[in-house]
């Protein structure tokens, strides 16, 4: 009896463990859309030339989840630290991903240069990250189902093995 | 701002090196911060000059920049495009860099080096022209001349200030084309140029002069830097408008002022009533008073 539940319990931990990076894998896609329309609103917003960039910042912020959230916390920081540089202050945050290089160059040239320059900068990640999410997307699309079906197979052989 | 909340302002956007000094530095004492890339920081002060152990890079600066502008920069394109950004308090801080320009508008792409210039009002500055300033209750026109460096403008925002203020105050509106009289930050004024005050900034006169009357039905109004013919022009303009007009012009006497045609004409209608010619050395003192015919005045 405690083979067999342990067993099931072996199967079951295989089958969320590929359920898991297929969740994964859609999820980063998901991210890497959600900071394209949130680097297009931010680039709107900027343009506009009457915010301020912790004000820019919260105002393209507009849902309680990544990236609007860290964009929130930027927010705060600037104001709270503002000697410290932008780029520092993105590093606490920010998680390896693979947004992570071009948001690290958007942080360095975001509290430089013209308002014209940083506009186009922000214009500039958008449509890099854009590239990453289809790619990511197609990703998913193409191994998420594969990973959970391998999770759920792999599952239910280790479990019959292990019967 | 007092010099605390100027400290408590400036510190934190500078180094430890910097902010040594400046919590030794008296209130009143500071003149200026000066910043240039790989060169050592300068503090400027009354009577001497204090290099600092900071020679900071070209980021740094620009981040410095960014910090004192409380990163509103992207937000200050237009004052960044004339060369400077009013900080709170009525600080005023100067850039310099690269500047690009595309489709005739230039644009500062990279700072170089940032000037701070620390507001002073002095107030008081005004007392002795006060008296000549009305007529009875009515405020008169009046003139002030100076060099550079003279106080015209110190001289003028106290006068707006105790025009405005007390009992018998008047509806002052000022003029305030670059910033310097009231040094406002998102239209409210950093310093104190009396309660009864409007200020219209970062406009020209000949806009500003028709706006105000529509608008704000002024009894003075206050303008720095009378320069040329369209300037008088806006002068003539106010006083046939029934406000009476307060405002400077370059120049160290009467007569050298009164050769420019600009001001001859001004000076031929009698448009002020009061001419007061500035001492060099500074500080706002007048140093002789004339009426409206160019005859002197004593003192009241």
């Amino acid at each position: 009896m405690t083979r067999a539940m342990l067993a099931v319990m072996a199967g079951m931990l295989c089958a969320l463990a590929g359920w898991r990076h297929a969740a994964a894998l859609r999820a980063s896609a998901a991210r890497l859309h959600r900071w394209t329309e949130v680097l297009e609103h931010l680039a709107l917003i900027l343009s506009e030339g009457t915010s301020t960039l912790p004000e820019a910042f919260e105002r393209a912020a507009t849902s309680p989840l990544d990236p609007d959230e860290l964009l929130l916390s930027l927010a705060a920081d600037l104001r709270r630290q503002p000697l410290t540089p932008l780029p520092s202050l993105y590093a606490a945050h920010a998680l390896p991903g693979p947004e992570h290089d071009a948001l690290v160059r958007l942080m360095n040239r975001l509290g430089r240069g013209s308002l014209e320059m940083r506009c186009q900068a922000v214009s500039q990640t958008a449509e890099e990250l854009a590239l990453l999410a289809r790619q990511s997307r197609e990703s998913a699309d193409r191994d998420a189902a594969m990973w959970r079906n391998l999770g759920f197979i792999g599952g239910a052989c280790l479990t019959l093995m292990l019967l | 701002m007092n010099w605390q909340d100027t400290k408590a302002f400036l510190i934190p956007c500078f180094p430890e090196e910097v902010r040594a000094e400046l919590e030794l530095l008296l209130p009143g004492e500071l003149r200026e911060i000066r910043v240039r890339a790989d060169r050592p920081t300068v503090l400027i002060t009354a009577d001497r000059v204090v290099p600092l152990p900071w020679s900071p890079g070209q980021h740094q600066v620009e981040a410095l920049a960014e910090a004192l502008a409380e990163h509103g920069l992207c937000a200050r394109a237009e004052e960044t495009r004339q060369g400077y950004v009013t900080l709170r308090g009525g600080h005023r801080m100067g850039l310099c860099g690269r500047v690009h320009g595309r489709n005739g508008v230039r644009q500062l792409a990279a700072v170089g080096s940032v000037c701070v210039r620390i507001a002073g009002e002095w107030p008081g500055t005004a007392d002795m022209l006060m008296p000549h300033l009305r007529q009875g209750r009515l405020p008169q026109s009046a003139l002030i001349i100076g060099p550079p460096g003279s106080g015209k403008t110190t001289l003028l925002r106290d006068a707006a200030r105790q025009l405005g203020s007390g009992k018998a105050a008047c509806q002052v509106a000022v003029i305030d084309e670059r910033g310097e009289l009231a040094a406002c930050v998102d239209g409210v004024p950093q310093l104190d140029v009396g309660h009864s005050t409007d200020v219209l900034d970062g406009c020209p006169k000949a806009q500003a002069v028709p706006w105000l009357i529509r608008s704000m039905a002024p009894q003075v109004i206050v303008t720095d830097e009378l320069a040329d013919e369209t300037d008088a022009a806006c002068v003539l303009d106010a006083i046939a408008c029934g406000s009476a007009v307060l405002a400077s012009a370059h120049g160290t006497s009467m007569q050298e002022v009164a050769s420019r045609p600009a001001m001859a004409a001004l000076m031929a209608r009698r448009a002020f009533g009061v001419y007061a010619v500035l001492a060099p050395e500074g500080g706002g003192r007048v140093a002789a008073l004339y009426d409206r015919s160019g005859s002197p005045v004593k003192p009241a």
